[in-house]
């Protein structure tokens, strides 16, 4: 698919353009397009076309959904072409022109089942996709499976996908134990919970053996119960009998003093307290009456001893505000003569100046020599203007002599110059020779490329194991694939082992056989087996024996001291009969397997004969199986000059060299072809410089340099008449600005007389007096103002001062003849100083007087309230005595003793009783006395401490079971309500759910990176020469020529991984990590064109869109990755979008119609 | 004779811990912990309320392996509670309870609760309703007779109940104890089949009514739905009406969530909102354990796999934004989406995706079973009793044994295919 335009409606931020396009092979398209002009837009809008516009696209961001629609015109193959359109409709259908839908199946052709993440991932390319490309190459050390994904559009880094889909997985569960990991958590909140809920349960026998210990224990607590509480009846009747014992002795003491007193009066209580309290208040009233009386009497003397002198105070106001005025006269009379002398100076001051100016006035009537401020002003600037305008002409002079003598070298020197001749078609030719860069550097370079294919071929043919001949020689060889001489290797080598294993086999066998006939003869070979009667005779030997030793040990026989058969004394015989009688059994036991045993060797060598036979006839066949496989291997191998049976690596290592040798021979071949082609298009440039500079030479770069002479020389002439040309026209033009300003100065200068005149008038001064004069005049009649002023202000304060100073004396004078008493008339300074302090005194004695008074008052008030608090209290005790019945305090206070012992002994008589019916359990008193004399008072403290003891020890015995009896209720309510074993249930089946959860993703992370690295392992297999060749040919005209090879290389972890080789270090390889930033760029770009390619041989085109790709890229390598690009697009259409204008002076060095600039079409806006 | 009512449960499962919940800080634990005790005690409070007349429990009371006597002593108070209001309770014992510690030492709190005979049939008589109740308990866990034939002939005149724990059948994930027909229930002539041993809810009669009730409550994503018991009123003899009652506290849920090729992550978990008000208004105020599958191709699958355990959290927080803490519990976030990619077209291509394609197809499982069998093995070796745990249907275990599990292979390649335009 080509496009021949592209017409966008109302999308984006286009509201009706069409962009025309050249659709033919060979041709790579450049829109220039400044940035946010919609570059990334045109993108969207071409995938929007091929695969539809999205419901809620946001290119409506300008112009809504209305309207909206994408066009292209499509060139074909047959040379015409079909248009069609997408519109932003329910459907999303495209249609032609008129609107008419049109049959799908028109795109599924051109698509072929693409879609649009493979458009933009595969066609699609931008500076930050190759940026990225560039270091995912990086990134992943030029991994080869990794950089074809990558560059294909697919996984950018595969590799790294990897370890991350390894990192989850061991994020997650890793094999070795990491407690912090989520498996292993739940792993251990597992085994805890098993091991909770285990502990936890509670068992119903158990439950049960609680329940029986539980009433077991209540049945003990009631006996004990109830022995307490019979104990504790006796201890209470006990303690009844001791309680009441005293009470009733108080009870009988009370009832005889009432009996015998039965006169007394009963008297309030408190009247003894009321008595006393009476009688000390009128104690204390009378001693107060006296001391107020005196207090008064010396209040009145104090106050009477106090005398004030009122005519002074009535003068107060007037002393305290002359003496503040004091001050200010005292420094007014200082300051004085001092101020007088500077008026006097200022007024000399004046006279002089006037004197300057001619002036014969007195110095008080220096003002009217002043002229007003604004005459004073004008006149300044008239000064200052004849400045200006007197340097202005000055310098207008200058200037017209400095021009006119400078135009006049200037036309002299243009005489002098010569014409410039016409070197354009010199110029056109030399650079269309150079437009490729210099032809000798670049004749160099093609050279040194076939010296340097030449060495490569050479050194590619010498590392060819085996082979001395040439390289053609090499390159006709026909081998058969290495996967043909692999699946041969490895069934020789299965031969091999096969044979080997055979053998050994064999050999176990054959040892196995003598093994079993060593135990067969081992068994066959063995002593005779005692018999039964042997056995009889041994036992009987030993029982015999022991008959002896028990008859003389227990029995007391006497028996012989040896044995009769061995001489020995009877216990050692004894030892040795049983022990030979046990070996005599045991070889007896073991007889009855020696049968069994000898039948089984025989089997077992019977065996071993079979298997050994059955291991030499496969040995032989693994053999024959060996020697044929050899066979045919040296037969495949004879074509190859590495011997009769090479290993699989020699072949690999020949195969490999040889493919380089046929690298190197056709890169050779090529470079030469070049160097050729090179020197025929010099012969013909040559031929036409020599016409143009009329020269015999035929040596390009001789006529080269000659040009440039020639065509420097032309430019200097030409630069030299034109700058002198331009300074002439320029001193002309300053010349006729320099008069004109001449006469404006000229026109200023006669105005400027006319004010001058008139001001002089003004000021009384001739009116031709030169401006300087003048200005002199006027700093002198400045100077005066100054002066005038500080004498006007001087006056004035005299004579103020002289005023205070005479208020001060005056009022002084007239208070001294008022108050003579305290103060003289000589000095009103002095004057004023003792009436002050006379002042002071009088006041001080006024205060005092206050003082006094106010206590008098006081002392007064008090002698009144004292008189009539003591009639008061003496009223009072009247009345308590006749309340009482007695005449005086005496008789007063015996009677109320009397009264009170009564009160004391009828409450204790009254308390008794009540304390009777308490501690006698409610029983009467009578009942009481009774109980009370059935026991002697010492008989009852130990009967009581019986009963205690009985009751404590059956007390304590039930307090212990009911703590029995609490504490195992408890324990049963807890363990009842106990949810700890439910809790450990569910925390295990949380765990259980932890645990399959994080282990099932686990799997499946492990999986994944299991199936990639397998992937990346089948791509890395499958990756043809021819794709690696491709690539490095892109690459090599991309760097122009710096890169000559793209290799692939294992490294030590058996990773493909790129290589790449320079030019001028043929014998290095470089990895990707060495590259430079742009380098790598550069290779990721080839990586996507090959990729590209690789993808166009079995797809239809789509037109490769790349946005700025070039713009970090310099200039030499921009032309190149044009080239590439140029020779893409003979394969699928090439769009270039960017903003770099020099791009496009860039593509100009190429072939004519190499790069076409797309036109840009403004349409109607329609809606 | 007059109307009576009845309640028909079975397979209580008492202090059953439910499965497959994760642990979860903001999920109410003691509503989890107590389901199958606060699903009977609904049933009680209903019994009560509802003044039925009777209850029958058709076996497995609780776990066979749990010992735990506070379960012995929950289910009798809360027999105690009907039997204090005067409504008897009859049960047999199943296959799970009948080997039980529990069962061994259970003492019925008088005349009106009885746990029947595991030697030989027997028959429960109230002879106020005229109702007899057959029945017999399994004597040990596997009961492989037909028990149900030596079942006693009806009482003439009276409702005729039979109490049977079996699959009547077999059925999947049911062993087939006490193994009967429904023509050989029906030829007894009992009014009344009261079955026990299948957690589903079903009816397999209604001539006369053969009825499983289901459990009482769902202990796994297995036993999703409501759950409770069966009303049962009879009136005249004859059954009038027989209805389903939930007595669950927690809702067990799949909430299948198909996601088209345009959703992306935001609308997915959008969808997924949606789907979960509807079930959480479908449990009725119940605590809702669900489990979530996503499945379809669609565009949230990129993001969902490059980070399964964050792509659960939002699918947990979605729910805990729906309904708050305590509402909700997720059992399961399944991610079964698949990529864009269409697999079979794209290893036509001749790209990276195709490139990639093509190789994951010449890869056999035998090319990796080595190194997944070795990992999965190291990891359910770490804990003796792993394996159990995780069942022989977890992907696991099947690899451990030398089988790579499809599903496992199937995700494992979308998580690759959504990783490609990373």
């Amino acid at each position: 698919m080509r496009l021949a335009s592209f017409t966008l409606h109302r999308y984006g931020n286009y509201e009706a353009e069409r962009i025309c396009f050249d659709a033919r092979p060979g041709t790579v398209n450049i829109l220039l397009a400044p940035n946010s002009a919609g570059k990334s837009v045109l993108r969207a809008a071409f995938a929007d076309l091929l695969f539809g516009i999205h419901n809620q696209t946001p290119m409506g961001f300008r112009f809504g959904y209305p309207g909206m629609r994408v066009s292209a015109e499509i060139a074909r193959k047959d040379g015409g072409s079909f248009a069609f359109s997408r519109r932003k409709v329910r459907g999303n259908v495209i249609s032609d022109d008129s609107g008419q839908a049109l049959d799908p199946a028109l795109l599924h052709g051109i698509l072929g089942g693409r879609d649009r993440s493979l458009l933009e991932r595969l066609f699609a390319l931008d500076t930050e996709a190759l940026r990225e490309g560039g270091k995912a190459l990086l990134e992943s050390g030029g991994d080869v499976a990794s950089a074809l994904l990558s560059a294909a559009g697919g996984i950018r880094q595969a590799r790294a996908l990897r370890q991350r889909l390894e990192k989850q997985r061991d994020d997650l569960a890793p094999v070795r134990r990491t407690a912090s990991r989520p498996f292993y958590l739940a792993l251990d909140k597992f085994q805890e919970a098993r091991r909770g809920g285990r502990a936890e349960t509670l068992l119903p026998d158990e439950w049960f053996r609680q329940e029986r210990e539980l009433q077991t224990l209540i049945a003990r607590q009631h006996s004990c119960n109830a022995a307490a509480e019979a104990a504790s009846a006796e201890i209470a009747r006990l303690e009844r009998i001791r309680r009441v014992r005293p009470v009733l002795a108080r009870y009988a003491e009370a009832e005889v003093w009432l009996a015998s007193h039965q006169d007394v009066p009963s008297l309030a209580p408190e009247l003894r307290q009321t008595l006393a309290a009476v009688r000390l208040d009128v104690v204390t009233q009378q001693d107060a009456t006296e001391r107020t009386r005196a207090a008064l009497l010396a209040a009145t003397e104090a106050v009477e001893g106090v005398i004030v002198d009122a005519d002074l105070l009535a003068f107060a106001e007037l002393i305290e505000r002359l003496t503040g005025e004091a001050g200010a006269a005292r420094k007014a009379c200082s300051d004085l003569p001092g101020v007088r002398g500077q008026y006097e100076h200022g007024l000399s001051k004046i006279g002089d100046l006037l004197r300057q100016l001619g002036s014969t006035l007195p110095p008080e009537r220096a003002s009217e020599t002043l002229p007003k401020t604004a005459l004073l002003a004008r006149t300044r600037n008239l000064i200052e203007a004849f400045g200006e305008i007197a340097a202005a002409v000055l310098g207008a002079d200058g200037q017209i002599e400095t021009l006119v003598c400078d135009q006049a070298n200037i036309e002299r020197r243009l005489d002098e110059t010569p014409p410039v001749p016409d070197a354009r078609p010199l110029a056109s030719l030399v650079e269309a020779i150079r437009a490729d860069g210099d032809p000798a550097a670049r004749f160099a370079d093609v050279e040194r490329t076939l010296l340097d294919m030449q060495t490569a071929l050479n050194t590619a043919c010498a590392q060819v194991p085996g082979w001395f001949g040439e390289a053609p020689a090499l390159a006709a060889i026909a081998p058969l694939t290495m996967e043909i001489y692999a699946r041969h290797e490895k069934e020789v080598n299965a031969a091999r082992s096969k044979a080997e294993a055979a053998g050994q086999r064999h050999q176990d066998e054959i040892g196995r056989l003598e093994q079993a006939r060593s135990a067969l003869a081992g068994i066959e070979h063995g002593g005779p087996i005692p018999d039964e009667a042997a056995l009889q005779r041994a036992r009987a030997h030993r029982d015999n024996l022991w008959q002896l030793i028990y008859r003389s040990a227990f029995m007391g026989e006497p028996v012989p001291a040896t044995d009769a058969q061995s001489d020995l004394p009877l216990p050692l015989a004894f030892e040795r009969a049983t022990a030979e009688a046990d070996t005599v059994a045991d070889r007896r036991y073991g007889e009855s397997e020696l049968l069994a045993r000898v039948a089984a060797a025989r089997q077992a060598v019977t065996e071993a004969e079979r298997r050994a036979e059955i291991a030499a006839e496969r040995q032989r066949i693994a053999d024959e199986t060996l020697v044929q496989t050899k066979r045919i291997w040296t037969q495949i191998c004879a074509a190859l000059p590495l011997g009769d049976e090479p290993a699989l690596a020699d072949i690999q290592g020949f195969l490999s060299a040889r493919e380089r040798v046929i690298d190197a021979l056709r890169r050779r071949d090529l470079a030469a072809e070049r160097v050729a082609a090179l020197g025929r298009r010099h012969a013909e440039w040559a031929a036409s410089l020599a016409a143009a500079l009329v020269h015999e030479s035929t040596d390009l770069p001789a006529l080269l340099t000659l040009a440039d002479r020639t065509l420097t020389q032309t430019r200097e002439l030409r630069e030299e008449r034109l700058k002198l040309e331009t300074q002439k026209t320029q001193f002309g033009e300053q010349l006729r600005t320099a008069k004109a300003t001449r006469s404006a100065q000229d026109g200023k200068l006669e105005a400027w007389r006319g004010r001058w005149r008139t001001a002089m008038a003004e000021l009384s001064r001739p009116e031709d007096e030169e401006p300087g004069v003048t200005g002199a005049v006027l700093e002198t009649l400045r100077e005066i103002a100054g002066e005038y002023r500080d004498a006007t202000s001087l006056a004035e304060r005299i004579s103020g001062m002289n005023a205070e100073i005479g208020s001060f004396t005056r009022s002084v004078g007239e208070l001294v003849q008022t108050l003579p008493s305290h103060a003289t008339a000589d000095d009103p300074f002095a004057a004023v100083r003792d009436l002050s302090r006379a002042l002071t005194q009088q006041r001080e004695l006024e205060e005092r007087r206050r003082v006094l008074r106010r206590a008098l008052d006081t002392a007064r008030t008090n002698a009144g309230t004292a008189e009539q608090a003591l009639l008061t209290a003496q009223t009072k005790q009247r009345a308590i005595l006749d309340s009482i019945g007695a005449e005086t305090i005496e008789a007063a206070e015996q009677l109320l003793a009397l009264s009170a012992e009564r009160a004391r002994l009828e409450a204790i008589r009254q308390a008794a009783a009540a304390e009777l019916h308490e501690v006698g359990d409610g029983f009467p008193i009578a009942a009481l006395r009774a109980e009370a004399g059935q026991i002697a008072p010492d008989e009852a403290p130990a009967r009581i401490e019986a009963a205690a003891a009985a009751r404590k020890e059956a007390s304590d015995a039930a307090q212990r079971i009911a703590e029995e009896v609490s504490a195992l209720r408890q324990r049963m309510d807890r363990e009842v309500a106990d949810t700890n074993v439910n809790t450990a249930a569910a925390e295990q089946q949380a765990a259980i759910a932890s645990l399959s959860r994080t282990l099932d993703d686990a799997l499946v992370y492990h999986t994944a990176a299991l199936l990639l690295g397998r992937a990346l392992e089948v791509i890395e297999k499958s990756t043809d020469s021819t794709l690696l060749q491709r690539l490095g040919f892109i690459f090599q005209t991309l760097t122009n020529g710096a890169y000559s090879r793209v290799v692939t290389e294992l490294d030590d972890d058996g990773t493909a991984r790129l290589g790449l080789i320079q030019r001028d270090y043929p014998e290095e390889r470089q990895s990707i990590e060495q590259l430079s930033e742009g380098t790598r760029d550069q290779l990721f770009l080839a990586l996507r064109v090959a990729a590209i390619e690789d993808h166009l041989r079995t797809a239809e085109p789509l037109p490769f869109i790349g946005d700025d790709i070039l713009q970090t890229f310099d200039d030499d390598r921009a032309l190149a990755a044009l080239r590439v690009l140029a020779e893409l697009s003979q394969h699928t259409q090439v769009i270039v979008l960017t903003h770099h204008r020099h791009i496009l002076g860039l593509a100009a060095r190429l072939p004519p119609a190499t790069v076409f600039e797309c036109r840009r079409e403004q349409l109607a806006a329609t809606v | 004779m007059a109307t009576f009512r009845f309640l028909h449960c079975a397979d209580l499962h008492l202090d059953s811990p439910l499965r497959g919940l994760e642990a979860d800080p903001d999920a109410p634990v003691d509503k989890i912990r107590g389901a199958t005790r606060d699903a009977l005690q609904n049933l009680v409070n209903f019994a009560i309320e509802q003044h039925v007349d009777f209850v029958v429990a058709a076996g497995d009371l609780y776990d066979g392996d749990w010992q735990d006597w506070r379960t012995g002593r929950f289910l009798l108070d809360q027999i105690r509670r009907l039997t204090d209001e005067n409504i008897p309770f009859i049960a047999i014992r199943g296959n799970h309870d009948a080997a039980s510690v529990i069962t061994n030492n259970l003492r019925m709190p008088g005349e009106a609760a009885r746990l029947l005979d595991h030697r030989r049939p027997e028959t429960f008589r109230l002879p106020d309703l005229q109702v007899a109740i057959h029945g017999q308990s399994f004597a040990t866990r596997a009961v492989t007779d037909n028990i149900a034939r030596t079942y006693p002939p009806p009482v003439p005149g009276w409702f005729n109940v039979g109490v049977l724990h079996s699959s009547v059948g077999a059925r999947p994930l049911h062993d087939n104890y006490a193994p009967c027909s429904v023509d050989e229930l029906r030829s007894h002539d009992y009014d009344y089949w009261a079955l026990g041993h299948v957690h589903e809810r079903e009816v397999l009669s209604v001539n006369p009514w053969i009825v499983f009730p289901g459990n009482l409550q769902g202990r796994h994503i297995n036993e999703a739905g409501p759950k409770g018991a069966t009303v049962v009123t009879v009136a005249d003899r004859k059954v009038v009406d027989v209805v389903h009652q939930s007595f669950d506290t927690v809702r067990w849920a799949r909430i299948p969530v198909v996601l088209t090729q345009e959703v992306d992550e935001d609308s997915a978990l959008t969808q997924v909102r949606g789907a979960l008000a509807a079930s959480l208004e479908q449990a009725e105020g119940r605590l809702l354990a669900a489990r979530i599958t996503l499945s379809g191709a669609c565009i949230a699958h990129d993001s969902f796999v490059r980070d399964l355990g964050a792509a659960r959290e939002k699918i947990r927080a979605e729910a805990l934004a729906l309904a708050g803490s305590g509402m909700i519990w997720t059992e399961a976030v399944d991610i079964a989406t698949t990529p864009l990619i269409e697999v079979a077209a794209g290893k036509i291509r001749t790209d990276a995706i195709g490139q990639l394609l093509r190789a994951l197809d010449n890869i056999g499982d035998s090319d990796i079973m080595d190194d997944v069998r070795s990992y999965a093995s190291a990891m359910l070796d770490k804990a003796n009793p792993l394996r159990a745990a995780m069942g022989e249907h977890h992907a696991a275990t099947k690899a451990a044994n030398g089988e790579i599990a499809a599903i496992l292979r199937q995700r494992a390649q979308d998580l690759l295919l959504g990783s490609l335009d990373e």
